[in-house]
């Protein structure tokens, strides 16, 4: 009869033992988040949003009424308590690039010459370049062409030259004011207007504590920062 | 009847390019031919009409000309009584007719004997060509030029003369033009500003008592050979948003530009219709596309500074003078003032549930945060993407929105402050506009919302949206440098954040009502 009992009692150990265990696991079951989610409030200014699919990747997109700041792709996964993000499918964009050439003379001014294309090889009329600190500018013509002249210094007096367009990835080329320069600039577009393409976050893994997982929202743990995901209608 | 089958000829033609442009245009030719008609009640009616007509062409041709673009095709089609008037025969008459004109109270006759300088502007539609011949002591502060043509048989000339002000702030002429014949008689002027025709010129006359409405100050001018009073043209709405431009450019030192400084602005061909290459001329500058009812007419009211109306005919609207214009209101009259770049706004469904977003000068406003701010709210987003199209277009030098002191100071703050990206370069130079953009919602608020009675600092919380970011519960968690230094204390700045979030989920802590 004890043994009996005790068999019972066993059984009842090992029924709570495995009810335990798997409403436990059953805490971090859901292998997959699916839908959009979002750490700001909707409709402000600013937003930010993770895309997550069933198959594992995941879209991440952040910015304001100008367009996106950031943005990358990836893969997804929720291991135990943790939600990891790896952006390692973000495909990156070629940046603005130049080609220079040099010439020294005893003038006592530089020259700096701009042939401005985009990557087609069309020349880019208006594009727009001016120096930093000591502030001069000028547009390009319509074959892309464009002159600075500076007060020539002595060696190793440095200005930047910004050059940049609406929907142009801008580049910022530093010059010495003791050469005269030819510059080839070639000019890639952006999807968004300002400085350049939206920052790329790629070859970066994140890793948060998944502290909740509901239907509508995940509460993250991201170095003692508590952040909360709530799921937004697409 | 003649003057009516002309009244068809021009007003069909220039409808081809949009029914703001006939406006104007109906306007000017209206108010001519009125003149006209008046004057020579007299006379004899044939002389009459002829002479209407000839003038009315005069003015016809001048105002296509400067008009930039195709409009007149039919205007001198098949019309055998005009002619072209040739070199010698120009000569001819320059050498019959001498010039009469007043400066600073002098009287001078001239015998104009640059020849070299005669030219002709091509007639669209026509094979005959205008004969135009510059005065050559023209200058920054005047421009004349003799028009010549023939019709009927009789050679007709008149003198277009163009006095800029000294400040032209765009391209778009700001001055006055007076039409007088060869004697110096003077037959018609106008006042424009940026591009507008804002009022006209009349005699001035003891016996002047008719039901005018007269501009803040009467003036008459020494350079012209007599005295004139100045008068608000009861223009139509539509006069704001149309091709006064078109009809009176007058190219200032456009970048990367060589046109002179005085430009007619009707070169390269196409009488009636020349400069600009055969560019089609975009009548409205402020695209409102909006289809949500509540925001379309809050952004209807925030253009309504725009005009005033006119006292003693209140069913005119005419240009405001912009004086009293708030920043909102200048943004949008500059867009408005722009024939070359188009202010549009609409709605949709945004990606990422944003409140707005601005691409260029285009704003679109989001569906699902219509569905839940007040109008207070609206307003403020309307407002504050407006500026942020404005300093796009200042920053890139849209057309029309050149100006250099401005773009250099953008460009060296984004420069000093190394911003990479434009929403956080925006957010951060917009602090430079809060009271501005608080005081245009609050003129909004006042004339069309709650009454305006919510409190200045109200208004100005809500200009410091954008410059935050808060969680789903409403908690900042990032701000602009901007905003930290404007307003140090956190709570405060927390509080600024819980005005803006009432309005815009039009929670029952909202002061805004909300669309119906």
């Amino acid at each position: 009869m004890e043994t009996i009992n005790l068999k019972g009692q066993n059984v009842i150990k090992y029924l709570l033992y495995i009810v335990i265990v798997f409403s436990s696991n059953c805490m971090f079951c859901q292998k997959q988040i699916v839908g959009r989610y979002s750490s700001l409030m909707p409709n402000q200014e600013y937003y930010n949003y993770f895309d997550f699919n069933a198959n594992g990747t995941f879209e991440y997109h952040s910015g304001a009424s100008l367009g996106d700041d950031e943005f990358g792709k990836g893969h997804y996964e929720i291991d135990k308590d943790s939600l990891i993000l790896n952006y390692d499918l973000t495909e990156v964009q070629y940046d603005s690039y130049y080609k220079s050439q040099r010439y020294f003379n005893s003038k006592d001014s530089i020259k700096i010459i701009f042939n401005a294309y985009n990557f087609d090889n069309t020349p880019i009329h208006k594009l727009q370049i001016y120096s930093y600190p000591n502030y001069n500018s000028t547009i390009t013509d319509f074959d892309g062409k464009a002159m600075l002249s500076f007060k020539k210094e002595k060696l190793n007096t440095k200005i930047e030259i910004h050059i940049e367009g609406e929907f142009l990835v801008k580049q910022v080329i530093c010059i010495d004011l003791s050469a005269n320069y030819i510059f080839n600039v070639y000019m890639n577009s952006s999807v968004i207007i300002g400085f350049g393409h939206p920052r790329a976050i790629k070859d970066e893994i994140k890793k948060y504590g998944l502290l909740e997982f509901r239907d509508n929202s995940l509460k993250l743990n991201h170095n003692g920062k508590i952040i909360e995901l709530v799921k937004q209608s697409k | 009847m003649v003057l009516n089958s002309w009244l068809f000829l021009i007003f069909s033609n220039i409808t081809k390019s949009g029914y703001s442009k006939l406006f104007i245009i109906n306007y000017i030719y209206k108010i001519v031919i009125n003149q006209l008609f008046y004057e020579n009640k007299q006379t004899n009616k044939q002389t009459s009409d002829l002479r209407g007509k000839i003038i009315l062409l005069f003015m016809s041709f001048t105002l296509s000309f400067m008009h930039s673009c195709s409009t007149d095709e039919t205007l001198l089609q098949n019309d055998p009584n005009i002619k072209t008037v040739s070199r010698e025969q120009a000569i001819q008459f320059l050498q019959q007719n001498p010039l009469n004109s007043s400066s600073n109270k002098t009287f001078k006759t001239t015998t104009l004997s640059n020849y070299g300088a005669i030219s002709f502007e091509k007639i669209t539609n026509s094979d005959q060509l205008l004969t135009v011949i510059p005065l050559p002591d023209n200058d920054k502060q005047q421009n004349s030029r003799v028009l010549l043509l023939t019709v009927n048989d009789t050679l007709r000339s008149a003198v277009f003369t163009m006095y800029p002000d000294i400040d032209q702030s765009t391209k778009d002429f700001s001055g006055r033009v007076i039409i007088t014949n060869m004697n110096g008689d003077f037959f018609k002027g106008f006042r424009m500003k940026n591009g507008y025709l804002i009022s006209k010129f009349i005699k001035k006359s003891s016996a002047y008592t008719t039901n005018k409405i007269e501009s803040k100050s009467t003036t008459a001018y020494a350079t012209e050979p007599i005295e004139l009073q100045e008068v608000i043209i009861p223009a139509r709405k539509t006069v704001q948003s149309l091709t006064v431009a078109y009809l009176y450019v007058y190219s200032y030192e456009i970048e990367s530009s060589n046109d002179s400084l005085l430009n007619w602005g009707f070169g390269g061909g196409g009488g009636g219709g020349g400069g600009g290459g055969g560019e089609e001329e975009e009548e409205l500058k402020i695209i409102n596309q909006l289809t949500n009812p509540c925001a379309k007419n809050i952004f209807t009211n925030l253009q309504s500074g725009l005009y005033t109306e006119n006292p003693l005919k209140p069913e005119v609207l005419i240009p405001s003078d912009g004086i009293d214009l708030n920043f909102s209101q200048e943004i949008l009259k500059l867009f408005e003032n722009s024939r070359n770049t188009d202010l549009t706004i609409r709605n949709d469904l945004l990606t990422g549930d944003a409140n707005a977003s601005t691409v260029g000068a285009t704003i679109t406003i989001n569906n699902s945060y219509l569905a839940n701010a007040t109008q207070l709210s609206v307003a403020r987003t309307i407002i504050h993407e407006t500026v942020h199209a404005y300093l796009n277009a200042y920053f890139f030098g849209y057309p029309d929105f050149k100006d250099k002191p401005f773009q250099t100071q953008l460009r060296i703050y984004a420069a000093e402050n190394g911003f990479t990206d434009m929403n956080t370069f925006h957010h951060n130079f917009m602090s430079k506009y809060i009271d501005a953009m608080g005081y245009s919602l609050y003129e909004w608020d006042k004339e069309f919302g709650t009454g305006g009675n919510l409190g200045w600092e109200y208004y100005k919380s809500m200009a410091f949206s954008g410059m935050f970011q808060t969680d789903p519960n409403g908690t900042i968690v990032a701000e602009m440098d901007t905003f930290k230094e404007i307003v140090p204390n956190a709570n405060d700045r927390q509080a600024i954040a819980n005005i803006i979030l009432n309005e815009q989920n039009g929670n029952n802590k909202s002061k805004g009502t909300k669309c119906d």
